[in-house]
């Protein structure tokens, strides 16, 4: 049997399979935007001409296919998701207009408003009205739900957002209002707030359901037309697509909870990196994704990515658990430009696949990160993407000269220097965003470089932020497709119990618990779960403040009791103190929301055997070039470095720095003082020297 | 304006230097915000975060700020140099300092500012800093703001530079009286902790800065990021074209009898430099309307900086710009003149009048920056727990955005003021003894424009326990003013015990009103103003409002001359375009 | 009194013309109060010179010196500023009022306060000098927030100097103790001889030109102990004639001298009766109840039910109550809600005498 994972980028499908668990074949072929599913079909006929088998027999015989998608990134971001009917309480339809007052910029008057998701004419007050002890202060006005979705349904309303006040403290209004939708307009979607995030705080909750009733159409239709495109070529196994917690889940969980695909794309590698950490012995990664346009940032601690519930995407909030994913506009394609007081700026405006970097000669004539690598000799000229494309580096240093060099009156290597440099701390910088600044120490953390760009650049944050080890898969440039067969099926419950902690019955909270069990275990049941877990976690705060902690809790068999919640205070108090520099005994520890992660642990595809050659140190390199690199002082000096050809090194090689590997799809830098030893699952595990 | 001598290597570094300082503040203030008690901390997000810097004794300087509400930061440079000043020679590391008073680079009493200078070198001082509005800081009336009040002493406790952490340990004696003088001590005490934090957390990176980079690489660095911001903004001002421009803005009231008081700027613009003169500003007033000199300041540079988003704020910023107070004046008043509603009036019409003075050199950049947030505070004792409270509600008070060339007013505030959150609704009817019964837009309050302002907000909400009220308003009569030809915003009002025998129209103050269980709390908060001839505004743009009943059929008629056929919605071109021939009644946003 | 406690007490005097009735005394190391110059202020005193005492428990010696003007701690009212300082072998005090300390109103006398903060600024124990080096961060808060700063810094000086004659006075220790011994015996013996029997006596406050004001109730119980209660007196309320604990100790004290002979309101004479002010009632205002008026309005009702219910035990009988002798008058010269001529004169008296200082 076959199991298949495929990640839908922007620029390029990636895809992995594996066949009985063992031989793997893995490649990119281009995205076809707007047409996602060609893509799609063109890999699996990639790996059916790989394995060498016709496309329905290899499809016959896949048991799973695995997604990573960016369909419902690029909803929101162009604005083409479903039309929608928000249902709210009367007098407050302008929540999602005044946004709790947030705005991207603090001082751009002329910042336009967010496109609208649902317009003010389609934001319907109804009469009802929930009090926040949950008794019902105002009945439904079922007459007036009944008449809008009349209305709306002859407007053209195919998906219904219903967000009413206080609604986590009683739900009843909200069901019977979709009992009403499912009467009256049966074949159109409806988003409960209290199903898709069942916590207080309106806004947070209804941004989070407009989203959702936005995008979960589009992936329904999507995913539908792609099962049927699969299905008439002779597929008849699972499709199972990554959300933005990490876990996976049925495609069709995504028609219901569409909102959970939005980091879909980039999770596989998240879930690759803890994944490969664990694997390494490191259980702590800082997980860094370079492409052309940006610069993903993501934390796994303890073999487990972290997540938040507070993001922001596309200018909507969205509530759910998300994997903190912090994205940066730092990519090979980034560009650099001088600012009005003729600083060096990079990004985060980006060149993209056309016209590209002006190396790529299809046009482009402004400086990009990629033209820097090359003009410092980083990358080479003839095997880059695994020799399917040359480099110009004239046009590369035409562009930096005259769009950088001249203009500041300095030489062209001087140029590329200040941009690498810029480059080089903005990177920096987004990995301290979500290490340092949230209480993590980045030297506890090997930092595991993937996607195209990274691995050029690690050397220089391991330095920066004082990281020893630095992890680059073969597979870098695909591994996302490759996190995707590695995910859980996943599905993140929340409940919200507002009590202090000292007034909590633990038998209530043991019984909301087993109730969201029950109501959704059945989601991550399947034939190829092994095992399914339950992870509670308490979010805790001090009565007052309104940002929480989420404390995972260390429940045996008896559920919780005293010992549990004891136990959980303290390490709230132990967390915020390490995050925040105090903690104050004094004030009595509050509970906000109760969450439970229902996890169906799935048989793995094994990372692929190597064997050792035992080849050492004796693995000769390919060739010597001139580089200028980074020295302890922040110059740049000019040095002969090694060059190895990826495809010539086999585990158990060592190569020591200053140096560059040429993989496939991505290109390694070893400074002076680094030595990388390729492990047995194709791994370079590269020791770096004392930070600067 | 003295040029630092950098090579390119070096100026990278700088650079480099300088965003590492923009996320230390950035740090700064998620650590405040995940760790503070007050709502008006977490909630409303009423502080901001700076790093300043002290070479050799010199001038402090600001280099980097973040999520700054714009009346905070640059009056706390004035803070930070005082506390600098009265701790010559007497700071260790370790060391953690507060002041508050309004007379010492303050704006009014509840606003605290918290230092923590870090010595890299002898005579190298970075200061990580957090100013933010506290609840309660003591004085006669919770939540200080004393309408009646005609001293400074009536708004609250003045709290002159004192070291409240030595060395690492807290001193105790301080921190019991300043304690003693709020009447939330828990909460400000996890407040006062959360902003300690802040700035322990901002040390460990200045530190770090220091090991990478080297002290001395670091204090050129200093010098490039404020001539850097210097710079671009002589570059931004040689581009406006000389001359003076003026205008007179007028604040409603002074709380004290004075209606109609006026601010008088002209703006001098003469190659790279600005000057913003207040001659013919009001004298000083009896009631809490006078603004310290930090405050003022602050409002001018908020203008600018809305003119200018994207030059980066620190202390080169303001070198080119001189600001003239006259002593004595509203604007520049001597202690111990009431200073309580500074931020809110007279900040509101210095932004506005300042702003009114840049239309004239560039109308594209003008729109409203200023915020006029109104207020009032509740407080009692709660019948269920026994428990003081005391709340300061900003969703009554959400709007200011105006229109600006290219989009209408959108969301709450202005964008200078978008820093200051509003707070959840649920939330606040767990923690106090309300419901909230109405928060939304009202038709036909949008100032009118090509671009429109934001509508005003209708704000009602229904008392589940006895409590008094406090408001003081302003903006009712002078309202936002439109730009470029576009409309005044719809201004504001309360109405106290609506629909009572004894219901009460507030458009100045009212002061520990009784409200009792039932009562209802009407506000409208009205958005900022509009931006260009309405009548040049795009019908189907017109029609979208009326669609989503931002105006009615007569509204657009009258403030957008479109004629809208209700029965077939949509736009009649043809009466339309005799309407707008016709000049139409071009009457401002009703209120 | 002492001699150098009479000088103490005049060198004050002098310096605060605007308060006839400074107190000093000393207390043992504890803040256990040994000797007085006047009985007015036993109880509040050694309230204050325990709870400075508490509050710089590592780091105080001799050199050092903290303020206290908090109702809560011990003052009668914000204006009250009690001076604690370190000398050999124990504590000295000394206590005058200060004519402002911000709040609603010039001088602490706020009748419109809804709370403490409104009648001023409350420094419940605030160092002044350290090693015997002024603190200048403890004497620029007590400076901002007063309307007479200078008048404050002169209040504070000659409070430090007074508090010299600490040491001289701390050098009799064993006479002082010995002192303490018997003015405990005689306060015993003075009570021993009131009737056994439980006495309980009602007064309402008397405000000039208004209604009469909430009730003081005291019950007297003599029996093996002497019990005197207040727990049954009306709520505290919004109006400033809240006692606390400590004034209404003192007045009490004071009462039982004037009525019961033989007693003394001498340090030791808490040995021989229990006071409880009760709790949350007017005699025991807690945090947040305003105070300004109740050193002379609740006083007076509560040395009437003292006097009332000491008659009823066989003290002295007496004619004219306190109030009827002393208090209203003072409460006249200070403020007088249908006269604000006095008072206009007292505060332009005082601004005149702030601003003199300017000439020096």
């Amino acid at each position: 049997m076959y199991r298949v994972g495929i990640d839908v980028g922007g620029t390029f499908t990636d895809y992995v399979a594996s066949r009985d668990g063992g031989r793997m074949v893995s490649g990119k072929t281009p995205s076809t935007p707007g047409r996602e599913n060609v893509a799609v079909l063109n890999a699996i006929e990639r790996i059916a001409a790989a394995y060498e088998s016709p496309l329905a027999q290899l499809l016959g015989e896949t048991e799973v296919i695995n997604f990573g998608t960016t369909v419902a990134t690029n909803a929101m971001l162009e604005h083409k998701g479903a039309r929608v009917a928000l249902l709210g309480t009367e007098g407050f339809r302008d929540i999602i207009e005044l946004r709790r007052g947030f705005k991207e910029s603090l001082t751009d008057i002329r910042l336009e408003a967010p496109p609208p998701i649902v317009r003010r004419r389609f934001r319907i007050g109804i009469s009802e009205r929930i009090g926040a002890d949950g008794s019902v202060r105002t009945p439904l006005a079922e007459d007036q739900v009944l008449a809008a979705v009349e209305r709306l349904k002859g407007e053209g309303i195919v998906s219904y957002a219903v967000c009413f006040m206080q609604a986590p403290a009683n739900p009843v209004h909200e069901r019977r209002c979709a009992e009403i939708i499912n009467q009256v307009h049966p074949e159109a979607h409806v988003s409960l707030s209290t199903d898709v995030l069942n916590q207080i705080g309106e806004f947070e909750r209804l941004s989070t359901t407009l989203m959702n009733a936005y995008l979960s159409p589009v992936l329904r239709d999507y995913m539908a037309r792609l099962l049927d495109e699969l299905g008439e070529r002779g597929f008849g196994g699972r499709l199972l697509v990554m959300q933005s917690n990490g876990g996976t889940a049925e495609a069709s969980e995504l028609g219901r909870l569409g909102a959970s695909a939005l980091l879909s794309g980039p999770a596989g590698g998240v879930v690759a990196a803890a994944s490969l950490g664990s694997a390494t012995e490191h259980p702590n990664i800082i997980g860094v994704d370079m492409g052309g346009t940006s610069y993903d940032v993501s934390l796994v601690r303890d073999g487990r990515p972290e997540v938040r519930t507070d993001a922001w995407a596309a200018r909507y909030r969205i509530g759910l658990s998300v994997l903190d994913i912090h994205t940066i506009g730092a990519g090979g394609g980034s560009i650099a430009w001088l600012d009005e007081a003729r600083a060096i700026q990079v990004g985060p405006g980006s060149a993209g696949a056309t016209p590209g970097p002006a190396c790529y000669g299809r046009g482009g004539e402004r400086p990009t990160v990629t033209d820097v690598n090359l003009v410092l000799g980083y990358l080479s000229e003839e095997n880059f993407i695994g020799g399917e494309m040359a480099l110009d580096r004239a046009a590369a240093e035409r562009a930096i000269r005259e769009q950088v060099a001249e203009p500041l009156g300095i030489d062209l290597v001087e140029a590329a220097v200040g941009i690498a440099r810029i480059v080089n701390s903005n990177m920096s910088n987004g990995i301290r965003y979500v290490s340092v600044a949230r209480g993590h120490d980045p030297r506890d953390f090997a930092l595991l470089a993937f996607g195209g760009a990274a691995a050029t650049h690690a050397p220089i944050q391991a330095r920066d932020l004082g990281i020893r080890t630095i992890l680059v898969p073969k597979s870098a440039g695909v591994l996302s497709a490759y996190g995707t067969l590695l995910s859980d099926l996943k599905v993140s419950t929340v409940a919200s119990h507002l009590s202090l902690i000292e007034d909590v019955d633990s038998g209530e909270l043991n019984e909301i618990f087993a109730d969201l069990w029950a109501r959704h275990r059945h989601a991550v049941e399947s034939s190829d779960v092994t095992e399914i877990e339950r992870r509670l976690f308490f979010d805790l705060r001090y009565a007052g403040q309104v940002h929480e902690i989420t404390i995972p809790l260390e429940v045996n068999g008896a559920g919780i009791d005293d010992a549990v919640l004891a136990a959980a205070v303290e390490a709230f108090h132990e967390q915020h103190e390490r995050l925040y520099t105090f903690r104050l005994e004094h004030k009595p520890v509050e509970l906000m929301t109760l969450r439970q992660d229902i996890i169906g642990v799935r048989r793995k595809a094994p990372w692929k055997p190597g064997r050792a050659r035992g080849g050492g140190e004796g693995v000769t390199a390919s060739g010597r070039r001139v580089a200028w690199l980074p020295e302890r002082d922040g110059d740049y000096a000019e040095t002969e470095i090694a060059v190895y050809d990826g495809a010539r090194i086999e585990p158990g090689d060592v190569i020591a720095g200053p140096a560059v590997v040429g993989e496939d799809n991505t290109t390694i830098l070893l400074l002076r003082g680094d030595r990388a030893r390729v492990d047995d699952r194709g791994t370079y595990v590269i020791d770096v020297e004392e930070p600067w | 304006m003295t040029e630092t001598r950098l090579d390119q290597g070096e100026l990278i570094t700088a650079e480099i230097i300088r965003n590492s300082l923009e996320t230390v503040c950035k740090e700064l203030s998620a650590t405040v915000e995940n760790t503070a008690l007050s709502p008006i901390f977490t909630l409303n997000h009423d502080y901001s975060c700076g790093v300043f810097y002290s070479g050799d004794g010199g001038q402090v300087q600001l280099l980097a700020r973040d999520q700054a509400v714009p009346v905070h930061i640059f009056a706390s440079l004035d803070s930070v140099q005082i506390m600098f000043e009265t701790f010559p020679d007497d700071i260790r590391e370790g060391d953690v300092f507060l002041v508050t008073d309004p007379y010492m680079g303050g704006t009014h009493c509840p606003d605290w500012t918290i230092i923590r200078p870090v010595t890299v070198a002898p005579g190298v001082t970075f200061l990580t800093c957090v100013r933010g509005h506290v609840n309660d800081v003591g004085g006669p009336v919770p939540g200080n703001y004393n309408v009646n009040a005609r001293d400074v002493w009536q708004e609250g406790f003045r709290i002159p530079p004192v070291r409240i952490v030595s060395a690492g340990e807290h001193v105790g004696d301080i921190w019991e009286t300043i304690l003693a003088n709020t009447r939330l001590p828990a909460e400000v005490r996890g407040d006062l902790m959360a902003m300690v934090g802040a700035c322990q957390v901002g040390e460990r990176r200045i530190r770090e800065l220091a090991r990478k980079y080297g002290v001395e690489m670091l204090r050129r660095s200093v010098d490039y990021i404020v001539d850097y911001s210097e710079k671009r903004l002589r570059a931004t001002i040689a581009e406006w074209p000389d001359g003076s421009y003026e205008h007179t803005g007028y604040v409603d009231h002074d709380f004290a009898g004075n209606r109609d008081v006026p601010v008088r700027v002209k703006v001098t613009v003469s190659g790279e430099e600005v000057v913003v003169d207040f001659d013919g500003t009001s004298g000083e007033v009896p009631g809490f309307i006078n603004s310290p000199t930090g405050n003022t300041i602050s409002q001018v540079f908020t203008a600018l900086t809305a003119l200018c988003p994207d030059i980066p704020i620190n202390s080169g910023f303001f070198r080119p710009v001189s600001v003239v107070l006259h002593p004595q004046t509203m604007v520049n008043p001597d202690p111990p003149a009431p200073v309580g509603n500074c931020t809110l009036t007279p900040g509101t019409t210095i932004i506005d009048t300042v702003m009114k003075a840049f239309e004239q050199i560039r109308p594209e950049l003008v729109g409203t920056a200023a915020v006029d947030m109104n207020g009032a505070r509740c407080f009692g004792v709660s019948a269920a727990t026994g428990r003081y409270w005391v709340s300061s509600d900003l969703a009554a008070t959400a709007m200011s955005a105006g229109g600006a060339r290219g989009t209408d007013g959108w969301g709450g505030w202005a964008a200078t003021f978008c820093a200051l959150n509003l707070p959840p609704l649920e939330m606040f009817e767990l923690q106090f003894p309300w419901e909230y019964v109405l928060d939304e837009y009202a038709r036909d309050t949008a100032a009118p424009g090509r671009w429109r302002g934001a509508p005003a907000i209708h704000y009602r909400r229904r008392h589940t326990d006895q409590m008094r009220c406090t408001i003081y308003n302003g903006g009712a009569r002078n309202t936002l003013v439109g730009y470029a030809g576009g409309g005044d915003g719809a201004g504001n009002y309360w109405v106290i015990r609506e629909g009572e025998a004894d219901e009460m129209t507030v458009t100045e103050s009212c002061y520990a009103e009784p409200l009792s269980v039932g009562s209802l709390l009407f506000a409208q908060s009205g958005g900022g103003g509009g931006w260009g001839d309405p009548f040049e505004r795009e019908p189907a743009a017109v029609l979208d409002d009326w669609l989503d009943d931002i105006v009615s059929t007569d509204g657009a008629r009258r403030d957008y001359g479109v004629v809208i056929d209700p029965a077939r919605q949509e736009v009649d071109l043809e009466a339309t375009r005799r309407q707008r021939a016709g000049g139409g009644s071009r009457s401002p946003a009703a209120g | 009194m002492r001699p150098a406690f009479a000088a103490a007490v005049a060198q004050i005097r002098e310096a605060c013309p605007w308060d006839p009735d400074p107190v000093v005394a000393v207390a043992d190391g504890e803040g256990r109060l040994l000797s007085a110059s006047d009985g007015r202020g036993v109880a509040s005193l050694e309230s204050v010179a325990r709870f400075v005492r508490r509050s710089f428990a590592a780091d105080w010696g001799p050199g050092s010196a903290a303020v206290s003007n908090d109702p809560f701690v011990g003052a009668a009212d914000i204006c009250e500023m009690t001076l604690v300082s370190a000398v050999p072998d124990g504590l000295a005090l000394a206590r005058v009022r200060v004519p402002d300390l911000g709040g609603f109103d010039f001088g602490g006398v706020a009748p419109g306060a809804l709370d403490v903060w409104g009648e001023g600024a409350r420094f419940p124990a605030l160092r002044i000098a350290i090693d015997a080096g002024q603190r200048a961060e403890g004497r620029a808060l007590l400076r901002l927030n007063s309307r007479t700063p200078r008048l404050l810094d002169r209040a504070l000086d000659a409070l430090g100097e007074a508090a010299a004659c600490g040491a001289e006075v701390l050098g009799e220790r064993s006479a002082l103790e010995s002192e303490r011994l018997e003015a405990a015996a005689a306060a015993s013996a003075a009570l021993g001889a009131l009737r056994p029997g439980t006495y309980a006596a009602e007064v309402e406050i008397d405000v000039p030109g208004q209604p009469p004001g909430p009730a003081v109730r005291a019950a007297l119980t003599v029996g093996e102990e002497i019990e005197l209660s207040f727990s049954e007196s009306d709520p505290a309320v919004e109006r400033p004639l809240n006692s606390t604990a400590p004034l209404t100790t003192d007045c009490s004290l004071a009462e039982i001298e004037s009525g019961v002979a033989g007693f003394r309101a001498a340090p030791g004479a808490l040995e021989a009766i229990s006071v409880d002010a009760g709790a949350g009632t007017i005699a025991g205002a807690e945090l947040p109840a305003t105070t300004s008026l109740a050193r002379f309005l609740t006083e007076g009702a509560i040395r009437a039910a003292v006097q009332d219910v000491l008659r009823q035990a066989g003290g002295a009988e007496r004619t004219t109550t306190w109030w009827e002798a002393e208090g209203s008058q003072a409460f006249a010269q200070l403020i007088d809600p249908a006269d604000l001529r006095l008072r206009a004169e007292r505060v332009a008296w005082l601004v005149e005498l702030e601003q003199g200082d300017d000439d020096d």
